[in-house]
């Protein structure tokens, strides 16, 4: 399992909970994961955060491939601007 | 071919760092260059836009007939002739856009959002018909109370733009309507305990106003529909593939019947990254059968497009005695305009990333207002939130008595450190920019406070962080028979990017520049690019272009290969020519292997796309030195530098053009510019008689120093330049003014009127 450190302004959607764990092999299905446990999830990350795993600020991007030691960070990353 | 090159490992780096002549300078310079407005099809109808007069209005009705009546008026929509937006999906595909808010901007439905929102559009056989036909639409509305600040729209009674608006990002959650759309925070550590256990505390509440990236050249596009059904486009973007998808969407088409042919660009900081008469021109084209060019006034630009927002900041930084930095707090407030989407969380990262802060909360509100929807402008959302972060730095150095670059070497992020988003640096060149300012000529030399009676001077510096972007990029490269290669980019120009793209792929095959074109092609003509953005394309592109010529090199070589009937590893490129390795002497040039193609198994040819990762964010730090004359509130810029991590310099001028021109900007935002509403809700100041950019001679020579710290992921080491120079100058400048005046600003534009405020304030 994937853990997920969630800030502060997605806890609406996961009803407080800081850390999450979800069935991931990378970013993409992160985002797929995280949305069937807390609807409204996919939008929300699609338009204004990003992952940073390992370090380093990613987009979620298939590409970005996790295993069951991954710990991955939200952050609100990208401009709307 | 796909993915990301490797590093550069040829010797060869004979046009990169070099300062060719730039391809498209002869046709700028001269007056042959098409832009926006220089497309003139057979049978073109002129295309107008009615604004709202209203900052916050229900739409009664709309009356377009008298138009329609008119003589020479060929066709009228309204939003009554787009697509529901109940019908459009609610994102993009990359999930950035919302796209039911854009398509909203793009032409009012049932109510009006700010002053300058589309209520209608015109296309008629000129000018001066499509004008009368926009006075003669006549739209009945029922004005609504309006809210032009932030904070005034986050009180409980203010007026509310979107009644199914809901704040995201608080819990317990609120299910009301709200002006505010969202909430972002970065934590890390506990910063309220580290605060109050700090010996030396500074804090501070700021303000900024909206500001316009001031390109020079305004929003132009033309639309036709050919026989066979497909809609071209010739846009002035810095996305043609973004407009082509955006504009697909808002109009219910699929995006392979749009085509979109970008023209040369004056100028897009960020403000020609969306979309507002595109649609338009597509559904006005189709409905009347002609061509339909929409050109905007420049009252348009301000009105009707969008600049970068307004902000309020509270923020506060803390440190030990012995000068290291412990806490740091940021509550944000960004106007993002009558729809969601302001920059408040790319702000809120960047605020006080320069330092290594073991403690830190930012918090960012994201509120909408009856103003024009919020566009990117270079670095979106950073220069604000880092004047108040970096005046604070300049105030907590003073309180301890230490050296302003000193004290931010001493807590500047290195390689290695992870910042409150979670990020770990890579290589950086924070240190190396501050070295350089420390070591300058500019930083060593003395300055008098006191030059004449009523005269003060004064030094400032700041510091700024841009994390740069990757996305999608692609590359051909066609190898003609007389072996020359043709480059065709999806990225337009904005920056000299093409003469960047052509000297990288000049070096890797290993010929002169002037064997490589670089040219632009349009969505139909080459792969995917994601724009011109985010500083992204020498580095994303770039690689592109890289991986292109690599693929080329490749078939240089097994084409000799074959022809001399040897092993491909026993074939070398050097220097623009293949040569056997096996001790036979035999070489040939890419031009014969080109003139010989026909005979020896066709024509060249390569294609690379990357979505690019591993982007090495950029630093920089300016030092300004400012004369006030306090009697009239007037500030002069005397000497400016601008130091900047480039990663590599492919042309150094280019870079060194960025770096100036973002300064530049930098300084009038600091000093002059800012959209004013009058209490009605309308815009006072839409034009550049009114709207004060800084000229030619309100500047000084900016100097630069470029820094090259190689990001290890990118071929040649290239970071993006395009952004992180306008981070700093804001509080640079206000830094400057604070040493000078002895008395620190706290507001922008720090204009006449609110320095000679100041002053008096100081005094009394």
């Amino acid at each position: 399992m994937v853990t997920v450190l969630l800030p502060q302004d997605l806890r609406d959607l996961t009803q407080g909970e800081r850390t999450v764990e979800v069935q991931a092999r990378n970013l993409d299905e992160l985002v797929t994961a995280l949305h069937e446990q807390f609807p409204g999830m996919q939008v929300r990350l699609q338009s204004g955060y990003g992952a940073v795993v390992d370090g380093t600020l990613h987009d979620f991007h298939a590409t970005v491939t996790l295993d069951d030691s991954s710990e991955v960070r939200i952050v609100a990353a990208i401009s709307g601007g | 071919m796909t993915g990301n090159p490797p590093p550069h490992s040829s010797n060869r780096a004979a046009v990169v760092g070099t300062r060719p002549i730039r391809p498209d300078g002869a046709d700028k310079v001269t007056g042959r260059a098409q832009f926006g407005a220089d497309v003139a099809w057979q049978g073109m109808l002129i295309g107008k836009v009615l604004h709202s007069p209203h900052a916050h209005a229900r739409i009664v009705s709309i009356d377009v007939s008298k138009a329609e009546a008119i003589a020479g008026v060929r066709g009228v929509i309204t939003g009554a002739d787009l697509p529901p937006i109940a019908s459009i999906p609610e994102l993009n595909a990359s999930g950035v856009v919302n796209l039911r808010n854009l398509a909203s901007n793009v032409m009012a439905r049932d109510k009006v959002l700010y002053h300058g929102h589309a209520v209608a559009a015109v296309a008629a056989d000129s000018a001066a018909i499509a004008e009368a036909a926009l006075d003669a639409i006549e739209v009945v509305y029922e004005p609504l109370p309006h809210v032009l600040d932030a904070l005034d729209a986050m009180a409980p009674d203010a007026p509310i733009l979107h009644d199914e608006l809901r704040t995201e990002g608080v819990y317990p959650v609120e299910d009301r309507p709200s002006n505010v759309a969202s909430r972002k925070v970065f934590e890390a550590g506990d910063a309220d305990a580290a605060m109050a256990q700090a010996d030396v505390v500074v804090e501070g509440t700021f303000s900024t106003q909206a500001v316009h990236q001031a390109y020079i050249e305004p929003h132009a596009v033309a639309a036709k529909i050919t026989e066979d059904g497909l809609a071209t486009m010739w846009v002035t973007t810095q996305g043609p593939f973004l407009v082509r998808d955006l504009s697909a969407a808002v109009l219910g088409m699929t995006p392979g019947d749009l085509r979109v042919i970008p023209s040369e660009i004056g100028g897009g900081f960020g403000g020609k990254t969306t979309i507002y008469a595109e649609p338009l021109a597509v559904l006005l084209a189709r409905r009347t059968g002609r061509p339909v060019k929409f050109v905007m006034t420049r009252e348009e630009v301000f009105r009707a497009t969008g600049p970068a927002p307004a902000a309020h900041i509270e923020a506060r930084i803390g440190a030990n005695r012995d000068g290291t930095i412990v806490a740091a707090t940021g509550r944000l407030v960004y106007e993002a305009g009558a729809f969601p989407g302001s920059p408040v969380g790319v702000a809120a990262l960047s605020m006080f990333i320069c330092y290594d802060i073991p403690n830190v909360f930012v918090e960012g509100f994201d509120v909408v207002v009856n103003k024009p929807k919020v566009t990117a402008y270079r670095a979106p959302g950073a220069p604000i939130s880092v004047f108040a972060s970096e005046s604070l730095i300049d105030e907590l150095a003073r309180k301890l008595n230490l050296d302003p670059v000193e004290f931010r070497l001493a807590n500047a992020v290195v390689e290695g450190d992870t910042a409150a988003s979670g990020m770990t640096f890579e290589a950086i060149g924070l240190v190396a920019s501050l070295e350089a300012a420390r070591d300058s000529d500019h930083y060593r030399s003395d300055i008098d406070h006191a030059p004449a009676p009523g005269v003060r001077r004064g030094r400032g510096v700041a510091s700024g962080f841009w994390r740069n972007g990757g996305l999608q990029s692609t590359v051909t490269i066609n190898i003609g028979s007389d072996g020359k290669a043709l480059l065709v980019s999806g990225s337009p120009d904005i920056g000299g990017s093409r003469a960047s793209l052509a000297m990288m792929a000049a070096d890797e095959l290993g010929v002169d520049l002037s064997q490589v074109r670089p040219i632009l092609g349009d969505t139909q003509t080459v792969g995917y690019n994601d724009s011109t953005g985010g500083s992204r394309v020498t580095f994303a592109t770039g690689m592109a272009a890289v991986g292109a010529a690599r693929d080329l090199v490749q078939q240089f070589r097994e084409r000799a290969a074959k022809v001399w009937e040897v092993d491909v590893a026993d074939v070398a490129w050097r220097d623009g020519r293949a040569v056997a390795t096996d001790g036979s002497d035999r070489a040939v040039t890419l031009a014969e292997l080109a003139y010989d193609a026909r005979k020896t198994g066709g024509p060249f040819s390569a294609s690379h796309s990357v979505l690019a990762t591993g982007q090495g964010p950029s630093f920089a730090t300016h030092i300004c030195d400012v004369e006030v004359d306090e009697e009239l509130g007037a500030v002069k810029v005397l000497r400016y530098l601008t130091i900047q991590d480039a990663g590599r310099a492919i042309h150094p001028s280019y870079v060194e053009g960025q770096m100036q021109g973002a300064a530049a900007q930098g300084i009038g935002w600091a000093l002059n510019e800012e959209y004013r509403w009058r209490e009605d809700g309308t815009l006072d100041n839409a034009s550049f008689l009114d709207y004060r950019i800084p000229v030619a001679s309100d500047l000084p020579m900016i100097d630069t120093h470029i820094v090259e710290v190689a990001n290890p992921n990118h071929p040649y080491g290239v970071r993006g330049v395009g952004e992180s120079g306008i981070v700093p100058p804001l509080a640079a400048v206000a830094n400057a003014i604070r040493d000078a005046i002895d008395t620190r600003p706290y507001d922008l534009p720090i204009s006449p009127p609110r320095l000679r405020q100041l002053i008096e304030q100081r005094e009394a």
